[in-house]
């Protein structure tokens, strides 16, 4: 009887520290802004961490609100690190949005598609007693991606039937291009008119792709990088961006907030507030 | 170039890129039947790399047959492993052997709780003396799991050297591959370990 108990005790205190973390508070990031590292299972075994920027108070803790609110299931860009995304998941957290940034094997989304299902899951279903339990409404979830975080936000968005998608300077795989004519849910394709990696041309030829209610916003004077924290790498290839980082940060968060306010609530994809974004060519279908 | 020095720099880039990229890592077919001896009675084994940690146990029925069990620990993804295999030698030369395994491999995934279980099995090649063998294989499971869509086809090249100086033996065996599952895209794998070993030799 000892032996079973001591057995017990010994796979409880495995599950116990093996098992993903679950955090009910976050580090706060800003005023109102916290970030949280979760991990959970994709692929049977993999752990894979999200990191999870939401509204907070003071404490860290999820801001006091009646209901579930909308979420966003970020994937990052080739190569590029889910940190440099985090201006991003500020502005929307801050706007309300719960987001979550799942990790992959160097930062190559294309190889691990499973991992933004998995953190879809995770907003949908948020572990009991977590900061997200009840936290996302499920019905309310975006996909959204950069560059080749785009085509992997795309695929999810598809597999895991989302409420809306998001192509930040990036254009739709030709594997997906008949399931996203029958997709239904309203999307936009966000791009910077100087953009030297995903040229206006590609953008323009995936977004035409997309199935009505659409969007093709192009921001003038934005570039590639832009859409991270810093536009070293256009520098430094001689793309040469017109708009100051700030500038751009601010017209991208600014789309994307209208966006996905709008079409999260089920309000198409608010034309007239896109329109409203300075510097900007708005094609609505 | 000579063909000799493009396959060394590519089995060596093999190895260290599984090496670099063991984040991906994982291991479905057991590292004492990828380094397997059958010139000895027992061997007792710890290999670990970048991605896991283990320990296992050999034991040689005949000539020509082993068995082999291991149990491993995922360091990252933070999941238990437990393998069986049982080995054939089908046919030996002074330099060269050829061998298959088959066995089975058991997973315990907390957090949410899922179990695993699967056959797999494996064909490899071995160069060279039992002082230094070159191992190339190719493996191939299936894996079943209690949660969720649950099947996974793990398919694998092993590349690797072994060897032993009295009753130490070593192995810096490495595996690259994917795993299949139907209906979903192919997830790259790849890992190495440094393996070593305790051999008995005689009764």
């Amino acid at each position: 009887m000892g032996l079973e108990r001591g057995g017990c005790l010994v796979l409880l205190w495995l599950g116990a520290a093996c098992a993903p973390a679950a955090p009910v508070r976050g580090e706060l990031l800003s005023p109102g802004v916290a970030q949280a590292t979760f991990e959970t299972r994709a692929r049977h075994t993999d752990l894979v961490r999200v990191q999870v920027l939401f509204p907070a108070d003071d404490s860290g803790r999820p801001a006091v609100a009646g209901t579930a609110g909308p979420g966003v299931v970020f994937i990052q860009g080739g190569a590029v690190p889910v940190a440099r995304y985090r201006w991003q998941a500020e502005v929307l957290a801050r706007a309300g949005f719960t987001v979550a940034m799942p990790e992959h094997a160097l930062n190559l989304a294309f190889f691990e598609i499973e991992n933004g299902l998995a953190a879809l899951e995770l907003l949908r279903s948020g572990p009991k007693g977590s900061l997200l339990d009840g936290r996302v409404d499920p019905d309310s979830i975006a996909l959204a991606g950069h560059s080749l975080g785009g085509v992997v936000a795309a695929k999810v968005a598809l597999a895991g039937d989302a409420a809306a998608l998001v192509l930040e300077a990036s254009y739709p795989d030709g594997a997906d291009v008949q399931r996203l004519s029958r997709w239904e849910r309203p999307s936009l394709s966000l791009a910077g008119r100087l953009d030297c990696s995903a040229k206006l041309e590609q953008t323009s030829e995936g977004a035409a792709l997309l199935r009505s209610p659409t969007a093709f916003v192009v921001l003038d004077g934005v570039t590639h990088y832009q859409f991270t924290d810093s536009q070293r790498e256009d520098v430094e290839r001689g793309c040469l961006p017109e708009l100051p980082l700030e500038e751009a940060h601010a017209r991208v968060g600014q789309a994307l907030v209208t966006f996905l306010s709008a079409s999260l609530r089920g309000e198409g994809v608010d034309a007239e507030g896109l329109d409203a974004l300075p510097g900007a060519e708005v094609t609505v279908r | 170039m000579s063909a000799r020095r493009w396959v060394w720099g590519w089995a060596v880039s093999v190895v260290l890129g599984s090496l670099g990229w063991a984040s991906a890592a994982r291991a479905e077919t057991g590292w004492l039947a990828s380094s397997v001896r059958f010139d000895v009675t027992q061997r007792y084994a710890l290999f670990g790399g970048p991605g896991s940690v283990g320990a296992g146990l050999q034991w040689t029925a005949s000539a020509r047959r082993a068995f082999a069990v291991e149990a491993a620990w995922n360091l990252r993804s933070r999941f238990a492993e437990l393998r069986g295999d049982h080995a054939w030698q089908l046919a030996r030369g002074s330099w060269a052997a050829l061998r298959a395994e088959g066995g089975a491999s058991l997973y315990a995934v907390p957090g949410p709780w899922d179990v695993g279980l699967g056959p797999h099995v494996g064909l490899a090649l071995q160069l060279g003396r039992p002082w230094l063998n070159a191992q190339l294989g190719l493996q191939s499971g299936v894996d079943l799991f209690a949660r969720g869509p649950g099947l996974r086809l793990p398919q694998r090249l092993l590349l690797g050297l072994t060897g032993a100086v009295g009753p130490l033996g070593w192995g810096l065996l490495a595996r690259v591959g994917a795993d299949l599952e139907p209906g979903r895209a192919f997830v790259a794998r790849a890992e190495a370990v440094l393996l070593l070993s305790w051999d008995r030799i005689g009764g």
